[in-house]
């Protein structure tokens, strides 16, 4: 309590610097984007949580023999690692970006010539390179891995291997959102248990099966309004502009729309 | 005298009802000044300034020439700022080497092989290169606030703003710390905070004194060390004149205060001359 206390009246005094008002340079990002990538893949949280994915979904692998069977293991395979790493984005995003403030290095970055942003930006950009990228590996070699067999190229669906990044990116996005605006380690936690155990999870849809054309293009466009929308409200923290409110307005406007025009009628 | 690098010019600071600094005024110009006084003094706060990571609430203070107040400018000094704040926080799960480079990304070093050249250039400063692939969680406290000074030094910055630095170091560490700081070029400005008077006898060219949030002293150690003049005597035992009074190895009490006549006066140290300072400003205010 006397450390979140403390840590709390860090951060206040903390904001109250005189930050640069200059935007982070994009090689500056790109440099951040490759050592967060890298931390965030090794991260306890994030292999935990894949290893629990695998072990949630270990009961389906070894069901099917036979012709196929292989391919059809190794899918269930793959839908375990994407479901740990859905629950691991948020998780190890989180906690990348509260690093700063939990470390007690408020104070010495704010003394240096990036400002805030840059870190925000950083840890945006690890989650694209090293959580959607792996996502995007694991989704594309599964779409390929079962367009190759008769038996299994039925199940395999371009639109799960696009939809399975862009989740991860929004749920990474949703981490580094609640890092910023509740500063505490309890929060990404505390976001997943409130997303799995309430209704949340069905209002809010991350992976569609629909076979509907329309209904595809409109969750696309969801996850990439929801993506928007954390990612520039996580900016809003560090610095309130009239672009990045309007930018968080209509990104979370347009993922309210699209996510009710995808829902079937009479809902799921 | 060169111009100067650091202008402060009656600065007042309040956090709630404590009063942190009122009325600090001083010039330092390039060189290293030490920055000494008691716990609650103000110095952390005035540091905190010279970093650009606290605004005085009055006051006017400028760093290399720029008014931190002005965004633009602002930026102008942090890209030529190195800093060490008095608790310096680490990434623990980083090695030194990932911890310092990290540092150098967001002081603009974007060039891979130039910033990892300069990182192996500060570790090995600071004497951290046999470590640097190591965890910070697995450092000892004397080598992390080595990996603290060594993020400060990278670009070889202009201001150097060291906030209690050779705390927590051994012996042979702060004799490390006090070559590296003295080696720096003479056109750089080294702002030093510390409680170890024997860092500022061997490394300052200027010193300043604070109490109570107010400039107490400000000039050279040689200057600090004479307010002690004809007041340090050996005696066999605790002068009733004495304000402080110790037994040393040999067994004579050094004594410090108002010398009766015919003492065994000794050379003063700056130490001597800072007790003395601060004792007779506590005794003035004891005695209004």
């Amino acid at each position: 309590m006397a450390a979140s206390v403390r840590t709390a009246f860090d951060g206040a005094r903390a904001s109250a610097v005189p930050s640069s008002r200059s935007l982070p340079q994009a090689r500056v990002v790109a440099a951040l984007a490759r050592i967060e990538a890298r931390k965030m893949l090794r991260h306890p949280a994030f292999l935990l949580t894949v290893a629990f994915g695998l072990l949630l979904l270990r009961g389906m692998v070894g069901v099917r023999a036979g012709e196929g069977g292989l391919m059809i293991n190794l899918v269930w395979l793959v839908a375990g690692v994407a479901v740990g790493s859905l629950i691991g984005a948020v998780l190890t995003a989180n906690v990348a970006a509260l690093r700063a403030r939990r470390d007690h290095l408020l104070e010495l970055f704010g003394s240096l010539p990036s400002p805030a942003e840059a870190r925000t930006a950083g840890v945006l950009a690890g989650v694209v390179v090293g959580l959607g990228g792996l996502a995007a590996v694991v989704g594309g070699l599964a779409w390929v891995g079962l367009e190759r067999f008769d038996d299994t190229s039925t199940a395999a669906d371009l639109f799960l291997a696009v939809q399975y990044p862009l989740s991860v990116l929004a749920l990474g996005a949703l981490g580094v959102a609640v890092a910023r605006w509740i500063p505490s380690v309890l929060g990404g936690p505390l976001v997943v248990i409130a997303h799995v155990f309430t209704g949340i999870i069905w209002v809010l849809p991350w992976i569609a099966t629909t076979d509907s054309d329309i209904a595809r293009a409109w969750h696309l466009a969801y996850l990439l309004a929801v993506i928007a929308g954390f990612a520039g409200l996580a900016f809003l923290r560090d610095r309130r502009t009239v672009l990045r409110v309007l930018v968080v307005v209509g990104a979370f406007a347009l993922a309210v729309v699209a996510a009710v025009q995808q829902t079937p009628p009479g809902g799921y | 005298m060169t111009a100067p690098t650091i202008e402060i010019d009656d600065i007042h600071k309040r956090f709630g009802h404590t009063t942190a600094l009122r009325g600090v005024a001083f010039d330092v110009s390039a060189g290293i000044t030490g920055l000494l006084g008691p716990n609650g003094a103000g110095k952390t706060t005035l540091l905190r300034m010279m970093a650009t990571v606290l605004a005085p609430d009055d006051g006017r203070l400028r760093l290399l020439g720029w008014d931190p107040h002005a965004a633009d400018e602002r930026l102008a000094i942090r890209r030529r700022l190195g800093y060490m704040p008095q608790e310096p926080g680490f990434h623990r799960s980083f090695t030194a080497f990932e911890f310092v480079d990290y540092v150098a990304i967001l002081k603009e070093m974007t060039d891979r092989r130039a910033r990892h050249d300069e990182v192996r250039r500060v570790l090995d400063a600071v004497g951290l290169e046999s470590v640097s692939g190591r965890k910070i969680k697995a450092l000892s406290g004397g080598m992390r606030r080595r990996v603290a000074l060594a993020q400060a030094l990278l670009g070889d910055p202009d201001l150097l703003v060291l906030d209690e630095p050779t705390a927590g170091l051994d012996p042979e560490q702060r004799l490390r710390f006090r070559e590296l700081v003295s080696d720096r070029t003479a056109d750089r400005t080294v702002m030093l905070s510390t409680h170890q008077t024997e860092d500022v006898a061997a490394l300052c060219q200027r010193v300043v004194v604070m109490l109570d949030g107010q400039v107490l002293f400000e000039g050279t150690p040689g200057e600090l060390t004479d307010v002690a003049e004809g007041r340090v005597w050996l005696a066999d035992a605790r002068a009733p004149s004495a304000r402080l009074s110790w037994r040393t190895a040999s067994g004579a009490h050094r004594n410090i205060g108002e010398a009766p006549a015919g003492a065994d006066l000794v050379a003063p140290t700056l130490e001597d001359g800072y007790l003395l300072l601060v004792g007779d400003r506590a005794f003035a205010e004891e005695a209004a």
